[in-house]
């Protein structure tokens, strides 16, 4: 959901946030694996394949496209092959792209929004989250993110209020109600997974802190 | 100036050498007639900060300004009086009939019996538990225990209502009416903050915040438009 700020600049024509890059599930997909590792144009393309093959079919020059997109939108950069990346060396000619700070906080409340939004997609948004997400510290923003898409919905699902003036309008709010309350108990099964999720991240990262003292 | 503003509140416990933050830097903004919700895990720090904020715990950190006053140096203590504060339910000490414990807070201000008692009962009228008046309070479902306390609360005609979990012990079909009255009491002007332990407890509200790990998330300030006045012309020709 885009805070009325992000709406603001949207309308102004200047999409700051780079929420309309995003708008295309293969540039979601193309930045999560840029954020995962940043790599040459070839190399994300093999990796989408391999990593997204069975959900999203495209070609490669779709896979291009989306690196234009996002180097346009500011959510990625390209970076020279001899800079201190982390570029893997040796892989075919062409640009090498890693994610910007904005591009890494775009891609984790667009995942939040569609989490929340598109929850038969849990397959897929998984691996998106396996490729962006790689860090405790990642984890638990998007969860916090995820938790605030929660409790804004959450708060929008407030039941009809009035009596109804027939049978057939009572039925129909009864059954509106229904669905509300339907929507509240997902909720609720999405706040409990945040409260378990966070448990375990922290556990995480208490054993590696741990373990790192030891060293 | 905010009805209530709670400001960079930090709050720990101790047990012999562990120490656990219940609340850590919190800042928080209130207007009059706002409903507020906190959603929170069990030992997010959701009823910690909301005995914060009704000036029951102090903070170790930051302060707690209600209409201007630091609750922390106010001689004269505003719980009770401008604002309310209740638990999950209403628990009354002792026996007697419901319309009393709600008149006891008037009593206290030295009102006549037969007022507060009368006053008493206007007030169960308007929070739809008139019907409890007479009862004994261990005969009141979880609904009407809830609906007595915001009544007994209530009487100080109080500007802030702090009430923690008022959904929690109520039935399922009685949460949404309970929801629609703290609307109807935040419409008429009287803030009210609360905490949420599930979804259900957030809808209607104005801002819905998030807290873990004593962190608060969300809109921590209200969204207001700022009324800037108009400057008197300085030419003369204006004047008068």
């Amino acid at each position: 959901m885009a805070v009325p700020g992000e709406q603001l600049l949207e309308q102004g024509g200047a999409d700051l946030t780079g929420s309309a890059a995003l708008r295309s599930q293969v540039a979601c997909a193309v930045l999560g694996l840029v954020i995962e590792k940043p790599s040459h144009g070839y190399e994300i393309g093999q990796r989408f394949e391999r990593r997204f093959g069975g959900f999203l079919r495209v070609g490669r020059s779709s896979i291009y496209a989306a690196l234009g997109t996002l180097v346009d939108a500011g959510l990625i950069e390209k970076v020279s092959a001899r800079s201190n990346t982390g570029v893997s060396q040796g892989a075919k000619a062409g640009a090498c792209y890693r994610a910007t700070a904005r591009g890494a906080r775009a891609y984790r409340g667009w995942l939040a929004e569609r989490v929340r939004n598109d929850p038969q997609r849990v397959d897929m948004l998984g691996r998106m989250t396996l490729a962006g997400v790689h860090s405790v510290e990642a984890a638990l923003d998007f969860i916090a993110r995820y938790e605030q898409e929660c409790v804004d919905e959450a708060r929008e699902l407030a039941r009809p209020s009035g009596s109804a003036p027939s049978d057939c309008a009572g039925i129909s709010e009864l059954v509106e109600r229904l669905l509300i309350e339907e929507r509240r108990r997902m909720i609720d099964a999405q706040l409990a997974w945040i409260t378990y999720a966070r448990a375990e991240l922290r556990s995480v990262a208490v054993e590696s802190s741990t373990a790192d003292a030891q060293r | 100036m905010s009805l209530l503003s709670v400001e960079h509140v930090t709050k720990r416990y101790r047990r012999g050498r562990l120490e656990r933050i219940a609340v850590r830097d919190v800042s928080l903004d209130i207007e009059s007639g706002e409903l507020v919700a906190v959603w929170g895990a069990r030992r997010s720090g959701r009823s910690t900060l909301l005995r914060i904020a009704a000036g029951i715990e102090r903070p170790e950190e930051g302060r707690v300004v209600f209409e201007g006053r630091d609750l922390a140096r106010s001689r004269n203590s505003v719980l009770g009086r401008r604002l309310g504060y209740c638990q999950t339910c209403f628990s009354a000490a002792g026996r007697g009939l419901v319309v009393e414990h709600v008149a006891a807070g008037l009593l206290a201000q030295r009102a006549s019996p037969k007022d507060a008692r009368r006053r008493g009962q206007e007030l169960l009228l308007r929070v739809g538990a008139e019907h409890c008046g007479g009862l004994e309070c261990h005969e009141l479902d979880g609904a009407e225990l809830a609906r007595v306390a915001i009544a007994t609360m209530l009487v100080t005609s109080p500007t802030l209502l702090v009430i923690d979990e008022p959904s929690s012990g109520v039935e399922l079909l009685e949460r949404d009416p309970l929801l629609a009255l703290l609307r109807s009491i935040a419409n008429e002007g009287t803030a009210v903050l609360m905490s949420a332990g599930d979804a259900q407890g957030l809808s209607g509200v104005d801002r819905a915040l998030s807290i873990d790990n004593g962190e608060l998330r969300g809109e921590l300030a209200p969204v207001t438009a700022h009324v800037v006045p108009l400057r008197r012309a300085e030419s003369g020709a204006h004047r008068r």
